[in-house]
C-alpha cells in the first residue's frame, strides 16, 4: 500500500477513507529502502519533525495529507543509522514537542528522551540486550569524603560476577556513572562483554557530579577529587591492578571533557581513556558561537591545545557524524597522535545521545581492556 | 615422548563441556578406575573452582593444582619466572613481527584466490601463495621452537630441587590415578604447566581425556582462531609448537562458534595452510578418539576441507 510522502502529501485513494484505520494498524515510522515516513495524526496548525541531525534544517516542516488531519514527511536514512526525533505540534500558535504517539521506540536520557528510528540495517547489538544466562556483577555504594569540593560524593561500584580478592583487576572510572546505567545499560554491556570474554573483569567506579556543568568544564578540583580522593579509596577496598595501565576513564559531552582534563591534570594516573562525544570546542580565532556553558570548556580546551603534554598512553574517541561536535572530536584525533598517543577513533550514523554512546563501548572497552576471548577455549 | 608411547595411548579429544555430555561418554568408553587426576591451570587463579567438574569424575579424583603449585615455585625459585618472562618477551618480539608479515601474505593470498582472468589460469599463483602463508607458519614454528629449546636449556628445570619436589609429588598422585583429565582455558598456561611439571611423561600410564584448549596443548602445534572478536578480522596464527601428543589433528575447540562457517574462501585458507593436519571443529557434542593409532570421530564430528567447507571427519 502507498502511503504519504514529502513530496506528495497524499494517502492513496483506496485508502482515504479508512484512514484512521490505516493508521491504526502500523507502526511508526514507516522504514523501507526508500526511506522513512514520519506520519502525525491529529488537529494542528503545523507540525516540525524535530531532530538533532547537524547540518539539516531544524525546521523540518510536516506537511497536512490533503482532507485528513494526517501530517507526513518522507526523509531518507543511510544505513545503519540512528535517529532521534520528536513532533513540535503546532496549536493556538504555541509549539509544544512531543514524543511519536505511533513509535513504542523511546531512547530515554536525562532531559525525558525521544522517539528513535532505526535506519535499515541497524539493529541494538546483542550484548547490549539482558541474556538470562549471563552472571550480573553486584553494585556496593561507596562515599568518599572530598576536600576538593568540600562535601561528600557518592559513588556506586560495579563488582564483576566471580570477583576474587586474590585476583587484580582493572579499573574504570566513569563520568555521568548513574545516566550510563540508566540510558546506556552499562551494568548489561559489562556483564554480556565480561561473559563474552571480550573484557577482563573490572571493577566500575560510577560516579555523579553534584553541578555538572561546571565540574565537568575542565574544572581542577574534579581532577583532584578522582585522582587524589576516589582513586586512592577504590584501591584500598578492591584488589586492583596497581599500574596506570590497569586504569580507564570513561566520560561523554562533558563528561569526556571531564574525563581529558583530569588525565591532563594528572599525567600518570590513567594510562587509557574512552571518550564519547566529548565537548570538546575550542578557538583559534575569535570567540566561540556555543553557549556561556562552553566559556570553561573552551579556555580548558585551548589551554590543552596550548600545551597537550601527554595525558594518557591510549585513547579511544568516538563520536556521532550528526553532531556538531564530529569537528572538535576529528580534530582531536591527529592532535593527540601528534603527540605519540595511540588513538583509535570510530564513528557512527548517530547523534549526541546515550544509545550512541552505548553502541560505541564494545569498541571502546575492548580495545582498551582487549578480553581473553583470543587465547581462551574453555 | 617417544612415537610408540604417542600412538598408544588412549587419548580423547573433546570440545567445551557446557553440559559434561561428551565428558561423561569419555569417560565410559574410557572405563576409568579408580580417581581421576584434573587439570584445571586454565582456569588460572580459579584453578581450584572445580566441584561442577569433580562431580562429573569417579570418587577421590584429585585436582593436580598446577597453577597454584606454578605460583609457589615462581615465588620460592625467582630465577624461574625471570627467565620465562624473557623467554615471552622475546616470543612477543617474534609474534609482532609474524603478525605483520602473516597480514600481508594472508592478504595477497586472498587476493589472488579472487582474482579472475580471461587470459590466463591463476591456479599456480594461488598455491604459491598459500605456500608463502605455509612457509610463514613453519619458519615462525621454528623460530619459537628455538627459543623455547633455548631457554629450557638455562631453565634447567630437571634440576632444580624444587621442581623435582613438585615432580615428585605429582609422580605420587599419578601412580594412584586411573586416568588424566585436562579442562579447557588459557591454551598457552596450560602448556606451560604440562612442561614445567613435565606432567605427560610422569602420566605415561594414563589415559588421557584433553578438553578444549588442553586438547590444542596436546597438538603439535597450537593455532588461535576466532572470527567474531571485537576489534575486527583477526587471522588464525600459531602460538607455538604443542606437547606433540596429537598427531594428524589440529583441535578447533568450539571451532563452529567461533569461526564464521560461511566464509568458505577462510576457512579454505584455513585448511590449506595446515594441511595434512585435519582442522577439527571440536563442539560441544564432539568427541575424537584414538584407537589403535588410529583417530576416530564421533557422528557429528567435522573438519574443514580445503574448499572451505566443514565436511564429516574422516580417520586420520
Amino acid at each position: 500500500m502507498s502511503r504519504p510522502n514529502a513530496a506528495h502529501a497524499r494517502l492513496p485513494a483506496d485508502a482515504a477513507p479508512h484512514y484512521s484505520k490505516w493508521l491504526a494498524e502500523r507502526e511508526m515510522p514507516v522504514v523501507e529502502d526508500s526511506g522513512v515516513t514520519f506520519l502525525f495524526q491529529g488537529p494542528a496548525e503545523r507540525v516540525f519533525l524535530r531532530h538533532w541531525i547537524y547540518g539539516l534544517p531544524a525546521n523540518l516542516e510536516m506537511h497536512r495529507v490533503e482532507g485528513t488531519d494526517i501530517w507526513a514527511r518522507t526523509l531518507r536514512f543511510p544505513e545503519g543509522s540512528r535517529i532521534e526525533y520528536k513532533f513540535g505540534v503546532v496549536r493556538n500558535h504555541h509549539e509544544q514537542w512531543i514524543h511519536d504517539p505511533k513509535n513504542p521506540r523511546i531512547a530515554m536520557d536525562p532531559f525525558g528522551g525521544n522517539s528513535v528510528v532505526y535506519g535499515p540495517g541497524y539493529q541494538i547489538p546483542a550484548w547490549a540486550q539482558t541474556a538470562p544466562q549471563v552472571p550480573r556483577g553486584i553494585f556496593h555504594e561507596v562515599a568518599v569524603a572530598s576536600r576538593a569540593f568540600g562535601d561528600q560524593r557518592n559513588i556506586r561500584v560495579y563488582v564483576p560476577a566471580g570477583y576474587r580478592t586474590y585476583r587484580r583487576y582493572r579499573l574504570l572510572i566513569v563520568h555521568d556513572g548513574d545516566d550510563y546505567l540508566r540510558y546506556s545499560s552499562l551494568a548489561t554491556v559489562l556483564d554480556n562483554l565480561i561473559h563474552r570474554l571480550e573484557i577482563p573483569p573490572l571493577v566500575v567506579a560510577l560516579t555523579n557530579p553534584h553541578q555538572r556543568l561546571q565540574e565537568y568544564a575542565g574544572d581542577p578540583r574534579h581532577a583532584d577529587h578522582l585522582v587524589l580522593e576516589v582513586l586512592p579509596e577504590l584501591q584500598q577496598r578492591y584488589s586492583l591492578i596497581q599500574e596506570s595501565s590497569g586504569r580507564c576513564m570513561l566520560g561523554a559531552s562533558f563528561g569526556g571533557v571531564a574525563a581529558l582534563s583530569t588525565a591532563w591534570r594528572h599525567p600518570a594516573a590513567f594510562d587509557n581513556l574512552i571518550l564519547q562525544s566529548g565537548s570538546f570546542a575550542f578557538t583559534d580565532i575569535g570567540e566561540h558561537n556555543r553557549s556561556p556553558v562552553f566559556d570553561p570548556v573552551v579556555a580548558f580546551m585551548n589551554e590543552f591545545r596550548r600545551n597537550p603534554g601527554i595525558p594518557a598512553k591510549r585513547i579511544f574517541v568516538s563520536c556521532g557524524v550528526y553532531e556538531s561536535l564530529i569537528y572538535e572530536n576529528r580534530s582531536l584525533v591527529p592532535f593527540l597522535q601528534s603527540r605519540g598517543i595511540e588513538v583509535n577513533f570510530a564513528e557512527a550514523r548517530d547523534g549526541h545521545n546515550w544509545e550512541n554512546w552505548r553502541d560505541r563501548l564494545r569498541d571502546g572497552l575492548s580495545w582498551i581492556f582487549p578480553g581473553p576471548l583470543w587465547v581462551t577455549y574453555l | 615422548m617417544n612415537s610408540s608411547e604417542t600412538a598408544q595411548r588412549p587419548l580423547v579429544l573433546l570440545g567445551p563441556q557446557p553440559e559434561f555430555a561428551t565428558l561423561r561418554l569419555a569417560l565410559e568408553r574410557l572405563r576409568l578406575r579408580g580417581p581421576v587426576a584434573l587439570v584445571t591451570a586454565g582456569w588460572e587463579e580459579d584453578e581450584a573452582e572445580d566441584q561442577a567438574w569433580r562431580r562429573m569424575l569417579p570418587p577421590r579424583s584429585v585436582n593436580l593444582g598446577l597453577f597454584k603449585r606454578t605460583e609457589h615455585l615462581f615465588a620460592a625459585d625467582p630465577e624461574i619466572i625471570q627467565l620465562l618472562q624473557r623467554r615471552q618477551d622475546e616470543l612477543r618480539h617474534l609474534r609482532d613481527m609474524y603478525r605483520v608479515r602473516l597480514g600481508f601474505a594472508i592478504r595477497g593470498a586472498q587476493h589472488v584466490e579472487q582474482a579472475t582472468s580471461d587470459l590466463v589460469d591463476f591456479a599456480p599463483e594461488r598455491t604459491s601463495a598459500v605456500d608463502m602463508v605455509r612457509q610463514l607458519d613453519r619458519e615462525y614454528l621454528a623460530r619459537t621452537s628455538a627459543v623455547c629449546e633455548r631457554y629450557e636449556r638455562l631453565l634447567d628445570l630437571d634440576h632444580r630441587p624444587l621442581v623435582r619436589e613438585h615432580r615428585q609429588q605429582l609422580g605420587k598422585i599419578l601412580q594412584a590415578c586411573g586416568g588424566l583429565v585436562i579442562a579447557g582455558g588459557h591454551a598457552a598456561i596450560i602448556l606451560n604447566r604440562l612442561q614445567i611439571f613435565a606432567l605427560l611423561p610422569l602420566a605415561a600410564h594414563l589415559p588421557i581425556v584433553a578438553c578444549s584448549a588442553g586438547a590444542m596443548a596436546l597438538a603439535s602445534q597450537i593455532v588461535f582462531f576466532h572470527d567474531g572478536i571485537p576489534q575486527g578480522d583477526t587471522n588464525p596464527e600459531v602460538l607455538r609448537a604443542g606437547m606433540g601428543l596429537v598427531q594428524g589433528i589440529l583441535p578447533l575447540p568450539d571451532g563452529s562458534r567461533r569461526l564464521d562457517l560461511s566464509h568458505r574462501s577462510r576457512l579454505g585458507m584455513f585448511a590449506q595452510r595446515f594441511a595434512p593436519l585435519a582442522c577439527v571443529l571440536l563442539d560441544a557434542d564432539t568427541w575424537l578418539m584414538r584407537d589403535q593409532g588410529v583417530w576416530r570421530g564421533s557422528p557429528h564430528a567435522r573438519q574443514l576441507s580445503p574448499h572451505g567447507a566443514a565436511e564429516e571427519f574422516v580417520s586420520v
